[in-house]
């Protein structure tokens, strides 16, 4: 067995690898290298005697495929999504170096292997903390009354939808910051909302916030502060408008959002 | 600084690496979850800014020729002319299509 790096994946972007694997933290500037460096693994390929397979192909056969949609379906089945979700993904992480070892994928004989285990990990928490972010705001979503419909996370062809609900005709998607980050570096904002966490600055308090399209926001109407990226921080959370380039963003409290789009639901049923 | 803190995951013996995933799934995988708002914002700001330095051109296999356009992500970012490319500072990329090579019998 054989793994192969691809070309552009330099010593720095291993560094951050291992670091990742040590549990270390990031700067700013580390952190864009550590998305980079774990998009240039999709391409990395182990060679064997059977053939050459991508990581990406390796993680979907040998992780998620078998395991996902138990996690979900777990998770779904939870009365609290918090109580469960670390303990959860912690039973699947613990199978990942022996099911990739006894695919003979990850061995002490080929050290650049440990990139495939370290890859399995890092998508495997990006699944399993996305989608359980999703399934707590899927259910807050059902008991606060908000119209929407949304994909079956249980189902894997629906989990490959390109979004992950309908609210009053716009398309949104659920994601950790972390992964809204590792998807925006590559692509364009395609959808009309984006429901995501963040850490209000210098507190451990997590908030909610969407971000919204101005079309949207055109549509639900409200007030707007501007304010530069750099203020943004410590001006949530409100209503706030940031400007970068040609796109305007809407990025406002995730209960103010739902409050909104529930007046504009009843607004539609009445006329 | 030691040669392993410059070092990639080859660095870590078999032992080091098992003890690694412990302590990873311990702590409830990487310390790259959420983050604060200011990074959040920040980084995605870089991030657009990045991506507008790429030009996207899509080609579209016609008969035996290749029509080049730019994709609509890249509108005004440069021309595009029958097989050649002309960024705004002056490069030209020129497309030469070489013929298949015979398929094996």
């Amino acid at each position: 067995m054989q793994v192969h790096l691809p070309p552009g994946f330099t010593p720095a972007h291993s560094v951050m690898a291992r670091r990742f694997m040590q549990g270390e933290s990031f700067s700013r500037a580390e952190r864009a290298l550590l998305f980079e460096a774990f998009d240039l693994l999709h391409r990395a390929n182990v060679a064997t005697k059977t053939g050459r397979e991508r990581f990406a192909s390796i993680y979907e056969r040998l992780i998620e495929a078998p395991f996902a949609d138990d996690y979900l379906r777990r998770l779904t089945e939870a009365r609290s999504v918090e109580a469960v979700a670390e303990s959860l993904r912690a039973q699947v992480s613990r199978k990942i170096l022996p099911t990739l070892s006894a695919a003979g994928l990850v061995s002490p004989t080929e050290p650049l292997s440990f990139y495939l285990l370290a890859y399995c990990l890092y998508w495997w928490y990006a699944f399993a903390r996305g989608y359980a972010f999703e399934v707590e705001v899927l259910r807050d979503l059902e008991t606060s009354g908000v119209p929407h419909q949304a994909h079956n996370v249980l189902d894997s062809r629906a989990r490959r939808s390109p979004f992950d609900l309908v609210v009053l005709g716009f398309r949104g998607d659920i994601k950790t910051t972390t992964y809204f980050l590792q998807v925006t570096r590559t692509q364009r904002l395609p959808h009309d909302f984006y429901i995501t966490r963040v850490y209000k600055s210098g507190k451990r308090e997590r908030i909610w916030v969407v971000l919204l399209k101005k079309h949207v926001w055109e549509a639900i109407d409200g007030e707007t502060t501007s304010v530069t990226l750099s203020a943004l921080a410590t001006a949530l959370p409100g209503t706030l408008q940031i400007e970068q380039d040609d796109t305007i963003l809407i990025v406002l409290d995730y209960e103010e959002w739902k409050a909104r789009m529930l007046r504009v639901h009843k607004a539609d049923k009445g006329a | 600084m030691s040669n392993k803190q410059r070092s990639g995951l080859e660095a870590l013996s078999w032992a080091e690496l098992e003890q690694a995933v412990e302590r990873f799934i311990a702590a409830d995988g990487p310390n790259t979850d959420d983050l604060p708002a200011d990074e959040f914002f920040t980084l995605w700001a870089r991030f657009e800014a990045e991506r507008r330095r790429v030009v996207e051109v899509e080609g579209e296999i016609v008969g035996e020729e290749v029509h080049l356009s730019l994709a609509s992500s890249s509108l005004g970012m440069a021309e595009v002319e029958g097989h050649e490319i002309r960024l705004p500072d002056g490069t030209r990329i020129v497309l030469h299509l070489k013929p298949a090579p015979p398929a094996p019998a």
